[in-house]
């Protein structure tokens, strides 16, 4: 599982309980929030900072943090992220401080350790005095020797073992606020963390703490998530471009690269509709419900042309024949449209029951009268790819 | 691996026990023919000659269990080389910790997320070349050759190795380096292997965007080898998106321009490397290495492949005895030198248990429990029945069925139930109060206690034979006994009664003496050993009482009038 980026919420409070104090921010569901509830939080004698919170890059830029406002600036603000499209929202209470106090910090796991990042020209602007960055390499287990005073260094050894314990990948703080030596504020924070260790930080954070940068996923995004979530296998998707005419439905995920690859090559990356894989031997039933989407984005597609490419290696373990069963039995639910819309099927793919599998894929494919090309491994990965390609420029 | 193992022509499979499991055995498929591959719960089940006798592992269990598994592997192998991890989803931190332990001991982990690793002809760890045998044979890793295969994909080191096969290179070794951030075992040390390995004449690499595996390799290549080295980098395609999205594996992203597919194409490139623009040109430079002997033993592959299409499974496993082309062999050695210095109730034992015991204890308590159970009197219900169908004119046989139809829960068999039940009250630590009154609030008789003649005051002398040699002070016969004080408090004829000493006196034995665990407690009861120390000491009474009585040969026997009860 890839690293995941969780709420700005959940790493401020992890970061606050870490240091001895308590996080005071307020998370809010722009999809469905109480306005009344919310105002009843705020006071009238405090100013405020409204920010999105799902790990959007250069919020600042984006015009996505919003300071000193008045609570009902606050609520207005709410509205315009929420009518922006964004589902998470973060209120704070401002912090006036001056630029000279913001500092920069950032960890990120290595091989062998952590690397730490420092920078006494913390805020917006970091980028451009990444001269001033001191970089340093803790060593797995060791504490950061760096040279700063007394409080930071402590906050950073406090922040080093959280970062460890609770299995994050990468941290930033950017600024935090160090005033008269002490540590004041962490005003903005970025966490990362390795998805796979879930289990083990003993609901530290979880999976509903993830956040995605992306607006809304598309629906059949959204359904194939589902699906892998419950899946020992791996099941992914990704629409690229829903009018593309090319539709991939790929196992493995070298050889989905690969294939992505090789129609890159051909310059026909647009044309890519979606990118995405199934492997670790998924069973029929996720095969037939993982198929059904991707059929679902090739009829949804206003191209005229469009090819569906069952591609992959040579499996080592992933069953071909069962795995077909179920792409055969999502393709028979819509094979009147598919004929109507004059779909053609290319196939590649070889391992284990490959030569069931195959006859089995030719035979179905004759028998709905969809124009088709059936190959195993003798057929290299380059070939169908020219070949389908051709097909959607002829 | 077993189809490898068999292919290669090798006469046991590779594989000698599978740790984790609850399954004591596993009836595999070698060949045609099928094999038993022996089930632990854990490394502490297994016997060190086992564990001795083992040089790799592969560990198979779910992400989060494999830090732990492996550091048990490590520490409990004491010869072992190395391993591999086949799971995905292993923490990052968790791999990191395995590589150190690893490194600590000098040895080597593939993984996690790997399909495995082989050596030409030589072994096969995990599922890289396929799991069914035709697709064994078309990669090609039957064969030794001069090709080392590394790739950071599963799925793409099979399409590799029949690429390098069809055009009739072989491989000498192939590894999945695993599609994860921190692999325990990196690309680049994998590329030194190949550069020192002698066997090796040229590499073919596959990686991926992401990561930085590619400057480490290239300063390799940099540092002089004249070994071709020819890589695929995927993921050029991610360049062409404003914001890609992950493809491929977890390390599949490149977090900045240096990890790019077309920067690690560049620096490979620049340090001698044929790196190919699309896989069609991986293809031509894989076309291009020279060509390994063609497999000179083609048709001894063929039959081997043939008759593992030939599976059907054996009817029986048998490991008591074995008779094959007149040696006969009991537990696995030869009868002969099996009988000599055994007594019958010892080798009886070993039969028994299904191996031999460890302690003389356990033989001499055997011993005694066989010689006090012999008889008991003609009154005694089995002994009664033989008498009677021998008087019928029937044969030995008969009524020694006769005799031995008759034990059941009321005659002999409360031995099994009541080391049954002993085992399970200690295990879950119940008090001897409640388990009176469980069976008493259910108008039930307690195994293994209470007997027709026998009291307090007149206890059963072979009970007492018992606890006079073998009561150590154990837990199930503390139990017993304690039970017993609690229930001739109630009546004086519920007395421990024979069935229930030897029962609970063995458990103790087996766990002090055999070192039995749980499991294996219950799997021999299930295997109702205690019943057969009854019916095989018994059968010599039974015997007994039939041969008198066709010595005497009164006629047939019809009961007395007087004996029914209107």
């Amino acid at each position: 599982m890839p690293r995941k980026k969780i709420s700005e919420y959940r790493a401020k409070i992890l970061i606050y309980e870490a240091l001895g104090r308590t996080y005071e921010g307020l998370s809010v569901d722009l999809s469905s929030y109480d306005e009344s509830a919310i105002r009843d939080l705020l006071s009238e004698a405090k100013k405020y900072v409204v920010k999105v919170d799902q790990a959007v890059k250069k919020r600042n830029q984006l015009n996505l943090v919003s300071l000193n406002l008045t609570p009902d600036a606050v609520t207005q603000e709410l509205v315009r992220l929420a009518d922006a499209g964004y589902q998470w929202g973060l209120i704070e209470t401002f912090y006036p401080h001056e630029q000279s106090s913001e500092r920069f910090v950032a960890l990120e796991r290595v091989a062998d350790g952590i690397n730490l990042n420092y920078s006494l020209k913390g805020g917006v602007e970091v980028e451009n005095y990444s001269d001033q960055i001191q970089k340093h390499h803790i060593d797995t287990g060791k504490n950061s020797e760096l040279d700063v005073e007394e409080d930071l260094r402590r906050a950073l050894t406090t922040v080093t073992k959280l970062f460890d314990a609770t299995y994050m990948t990468y941290l930033e703080i950017n600024p935090l606020i160090v005033e008269g030596g002490v540590v004041v504020e962490v005003l903005d924070a970025a966490v990362e963390v390795d998805a796979s260790a879930e289990f083990f930080v003993h609901d530290a954070w979880s999976s509903n703490d993830f956040r995605d940068p992306k607006r809304v996923l598309h629906e059949s995004e959204k359904a194939v998530d589902e699906l892998a979530a419950s899946s020992p296998s791996s099941l992914s998707l990704k629409v690229l471009n829903q009018n593309g005419s090319l539709f991939l439905l790929l196992s493995g995920g070298g050889a989905s690269v690969v294939i992505a690859d090789e129609i890159a090559n051909l310059g026909h990356h647009d044309d890519i509709a979606n990118y995405g894989e199934y492997s670790g031997n998924p069973t029929e039933e996720e095969t037939y419900l993982y198929t059904k989407q991707v059929v679902k984005l090739l009829l949804d597609s206003s191209s005229n042309k469009k090819i569906l490419l069952i591609a992959g290696g040579v499996a080592n373990f992933t069953d071909v024949a069962k795995t077909f069963k179920g792409i055969m039995r999502a393709i028979d639910d819509e094979k009147q449209e598919l004929a109507t819309q004059q779909v053609e099927v290319f196939v590649r793919r070889g391992g284990p029951n490959q030569k069931a599998g195959l006859l089995e894929m030719k035979d179905f494919l004759d028998r709905i009268g969809i124009k088709n090309s059936v190959n195993g491994p003798e057929m290299s990965l380059s070939d169908v790819v020219q070949r389908a390609v051709e097909r959607i420029t002829a | 691996m077993r189809a490898f193992d068999y292919l290669a022509g090798k006469e046991r499979p590779s594989i000698v026990a599978i740790i984790g499991v609850q399954v004591r055995s596993f009836r595999y498929f070698f060949g045609s023919k099928q094999v038993i591959i022996r089930g632990y719960v854990s490394f502490a089940d297994a016997d060190q000659q086992l564990l001795e006798s083992v040089d790799l592992f592969a560990i198979a269990q779910s992400g989060r269990r494999v830090l732990a598994m492996g550091e048990q592997a490590l520490q409990e192998l004491p010869n072992i080389q190395g391993g591999m991890v086949f799971a995905e989803s292993v923490p990052e931190q968790h791999a990191l910790r395995l590589r150190v332990l690893a490194n600590e001991v000098g040895k080597f982990i593939v993984g996690p997320a790997s399909v495995g690793m082989a050596v030409g002809g030589a072994f096969k760890l995990g599922a890289i070349g396929g799991t069914l045998p035709d697709q064994i044979v078309d990669s090609g890793i039957l064969q030794e050759g001069s090709v080392a295969v590394i790739s950071t994909s599963g799925g793409m080191i099979n399409e590799l190795l029949s690429l390098v096969a069809r055009r009739g290179a072989a491989i000498s070794f192939a590894t999945a380096v695993g599609g994860e951030r921190f692999p325990t075992t990196t690309p680049a040390e994998l590329v030194r292997e190949a550069i020192n390995d002698p066997a090796t004449t040229s590499m073919v690499f596959f990686g991926e965007l992401g990561g930085t595996d590619e400057y480490d390799i290239a300063q390799l290549k940099d540092s002089g080898t004249n070994k071709p080295f020819i890589a695929y980098i995927a993921g050029v395609v991610a360049e062409k998106f404003e914001s890609a999205p992950q493809f491929g594996h977890a390390k599949a992203l490149a977090q900045n321009i240096s990890e790019t597919a077309s920067a690690k194409k560049r620096i490979l490139k620049e340090s001698g490397a044929l790196v190919a623009d699309s896989f069609a040109d991986l293809e031509r430079l894989i076309d291009q290495l020279p060509k390994d002997n063609e497999i000179s033993d083609t048709q001894t592959i063929r039959s081997r492949l043939e008759s593992m299409n030939n599976r059907s499974d054996t009817l029986f496993h048998n490991g008591i005895s074995s008779d094959k082309g007149g040696e006969v062999r009991i537990l696995n050695q030869p009868l002969l030198a099996y009988v000599e210095n055994r007594s019958l109730s010892e080798i009886a034992l070993g039969m028994f248990l299904g191996h031999e015991p460890k302690s003389r204890k356990t033989v001499a308590f055997f011993d005694l429990c066989l010689r006090l159970l012999v008889d008991h009197g003609p009154q005694v219900s089995g002994a009664v029945n033989t008498m009677i169908t021998a008087r019928a004119g029937r044969d030995l046989s008969a009524a020694l069925a006769t005799g031995i139809l008759t034990v059941g829960p009321r005659f002999g068999g409360a031995l099994n139930q009541a080391a049954e039940n002993w085992f399970e009250a200690v295990l879950s630590d119940e008090d001897p109060d409640l388990y009176v009154e469980r069976f008493s609030s259910n108008k039930q008789y307690i195994p293994g206690i209470g007997h027709k003649k026998y009291r307090l005051d007149n206890p059963d002398p072979r009970v007492s034979a018992l606890l006079k040699e073998f009561d150590t002070g154990g837990a199930h016969i503390t139990f017993a006994k304690n039970v017993a004080t609690i229930t001739t408090g109630k009546k004086a004829q519920l007395i421990l009664n024979v069935d229930g000493a030897i029962a609970a006196l063995l458990l103790d034995i087996l766990i002090e003496e055999e070192g039995y665990d749980i499991e294996e407690i219950r799997s021999l009861i299930k295997t109702e050993f205690c019943n057969a120390i009854f019916i095989f000491a018994r059968s010599v009474g039974f015997i007994a009482h039939f041969m008198e009585q066709k010595r005497l040969d009164e006629g047939l026997f019809r009961l007395p009038d007087d004996q029914i009860a209107a």
